[in-house]
């Protein structure tokens, strides 16, 4: 078996060690086996676990690599998909009871995509139900957070998260509607990326909300997540929204690490001690003094609606949401979790006044988000107001004023922090960049223009390429 | 017929929320209908104050921002 050092070594010099004949694609997948049979009762990262065919195709890959047929960085590389995305010939629930038994009769663009590039599949990973969070009764399992297994790992692309923090796969995809990457990667110290929506396909998603939903890639390193998301972005006729943008060469633009010149902003509202922890501000402090050292322009701006996207993003996501399940809410009522019933009935009779309010208000939030970044060229934050909240029981809500706390409250919610970038469709990223008192990470937030994910990513990389903090290691593991 | 302690003269109260469920095809259980009369009232309330910002007189944008058919956004 090998040392369990491989099972935590970036996505990137696994797949180097692969081409070179010095790691083997089956070990590999032998070691993140082992690990899963240890850890994910404990976590439940995994809903679906492909043991078999994962081992049978890293054979394959191995006879491949061996033979001189590489594919790619992603050959012989275990890989994981967030429980949404369509697989053929596996188990694929949207981490609901109502698709307990669905079975994909097809892959998915971007799993086919991944698969096309060599990756091995090793399942499915845990989410929210149906996307939306927060999800009450887990079916298969309340995801837990490795960092400290009383805490939540955020949401919606728990197992996504929870997965690469602690050791069980390589690189993974999540979807995010309003963050469901980002606040996860955050909350389990990893990278999570959103690309500019329409970037990457949707096709055999299962969606939450279509205007605004993304599948992107989650990784140990910003390199790794550059690598995945060349593989999966692009043009696909299987989905009408997709850009027909040439797809940059991401993998090697992640290496221009400098930053001279470059015009960054801190976003007032996410730099701002009412609602944002010490840790997660000292995280962003030292984020800017290392921008400023490397020769960046760094200024501030303000967001002022940002924090509105608590009622606007919902505004959007229930209706639409409500919409799609229609037919099965109505015939299998009792099988969905209790939030996803509650947030379909809200989202079944907002008045259509308001939900096309909620339309036009997006527009004036993300053209604040993009009016900021005609003269810069990212936008940074806090990714969070701090590390990840303790798992709590949930009771129902019987008040307005308790709803406005509860479910509409600025709050503690990452979503604070990511929603905007989601209105407004732009490329975003959370990158570990530094841990609380307890030992929790917290994440920097980079957003940039609309399909300029390569300077989101460089700059990422080359902040990450200067810390540590993604180094580190979960007690769990 | 109860009611939600802090709902004001503008609030759907549980009788509302039930009617324009029905309308829909939906019978909930009692206890969601409460938070599902909370959370839409807390929603309409939150997505009414958006009005307070006049420049919501936009047309929505089309979202399709990479939309087929054309090259960029």
């Amino acid at each position: 078996m090998l040392d369990e050092r491989f099972a935590f070594m970036s996505m990137t010099e696994q797949g180097r060690m692969i081409r070179a004949g010095d790691l083997s694609p089956v070990k590999l997948v032998e070691l993140y086996l082992e690990r899963i049979e240890l850890y994910n009762a404990k976590l439940n990262s995994y809903i679906t676990v492909a043991a078999e065919s994962a081992l049978a195709r890293a054979r394959r890959a191995e006879e491949e690599i061996a033979a001189g047929e590489y594919l790619g960085p992603l050959h012989g590389i275990p890989v994981a998909v967030k429980d949404q995305m369509q697989i053929q010939g596996m188990r694929v629930t949207g981490g609901s009871k109502v698709y307990a038994n669905h079975v994909g009769s097809r892959d998915a663009t971007v799993v086919a995509r991944l698969r096309a590039a060599g990756a091995v599949l090793m399942g499915t990973l845990n989410t929210h139900e149906f996307h939306m969070g927060p999800t009450v009764n887990f079916p298969y399992g309340t995801p837990r957070n490795p960092w400290n297994l009383e805490r939540n790992p955020g949401g919606s692309s728990s197992g996504s998260a929870t997965a690469l923090a602690a050791g069980l796969v390589s690189a993974a995809l999540g979807g995010d509607t309003g963050g469901s990457i980002r606040g996860p990667a955050t909350a389990c110290g990893v990278v999570g990326f959103k690309p500019t929506w329409s970037r990457v396909s949707r096709d055999g998603v299962f969606p939450l909300a279509w205007t605004l939903d993304c599948v992107g890639p989650m990784a140990r390193t910003v390199e790794d997540a550059a690598t995945v998301l060349e593989v999966i972005a692009g043009r696909d006729p299987r989905d009408p929204t997709t850009s027909s943008r040439p797809v940059p060469n991401y993998s090697q633009q992640v290496h221009d690490t400098s930053l001279e010149g470059l015009r960054v902003a801190v976003v007032k509202e996410m730099y701002s001690d009412d609602i944002t922890g010490p840790h997660a501000l000292a995280a962003v402090t030292r984020a800017i003094e290392f921008f400023e050292a490397q020769g960046a322009l760094v200024s501030e701006v303000s967001l002022p609606l940002m924090r509105e996207t608590r009622f606007v993003s919902p505004g959007l996501t229930k209706p639409e949401a409500a919409s799609y399940h229609r037919r099965n809410l109505l015939e299998r009522y009792m099988d969905f979790d209790y939030n996803t019933r509650v947030s379909s009935m809200v989202g079944t009779i907002l008045p259509a006044g308001l939900a096309s309010l909620a339309q036009r208000a997006r527009v004036v939030i993300g053209k604040q988000v993009l009016d900021a970044l005609e003269n810069v060229d990212v936008l940074i934050g806090a990714g969070s107001a701090g590390g990840a909240v303790p798992i709590v029981d949930r009771p129902p809500i019987k008040t307005k004023a308790e709803a406005l706390e509860k479910i509409y409250g600025i709050g503690k919610a990452a979503g604070q922090y990511t929603r905007a970038f989601s209105l407004a469709g732009t490329p975003a990223m959370t990158v570990p960049a530094g841990f609380d008192d307890e030992n929790l990470p917290v994440s920097l937030h980079i957003a940039g223009r609309l399909f300029d994910e390569s300077t989101v990513l460089r700059v990422g990389h080359a902040f990450q390429s200067a810390t540590d903090w993604h180094g580190r290691r979960p007690p769990i593991a | 017929m109860s009611t939600i302690p802090d709902s004001s003269s503008t609030d759907l109260d549980l009788e509302q929320v039930r009617f324009l469920l029905k309308q829909q095809g939906y019978v909930i259980p009692e206890e969601e209908l409460v938070e599902v009369t909370a959370s839409l009232n807390a929603l309409i309330e939150g997505l009414s104050n958006m009005e307070q910002y006049g420049d919501l007189q936009n047309e929505p944008w089309p979202v399709l921002v990479g939309y087929a058919g054309g090259d960029d956004a």
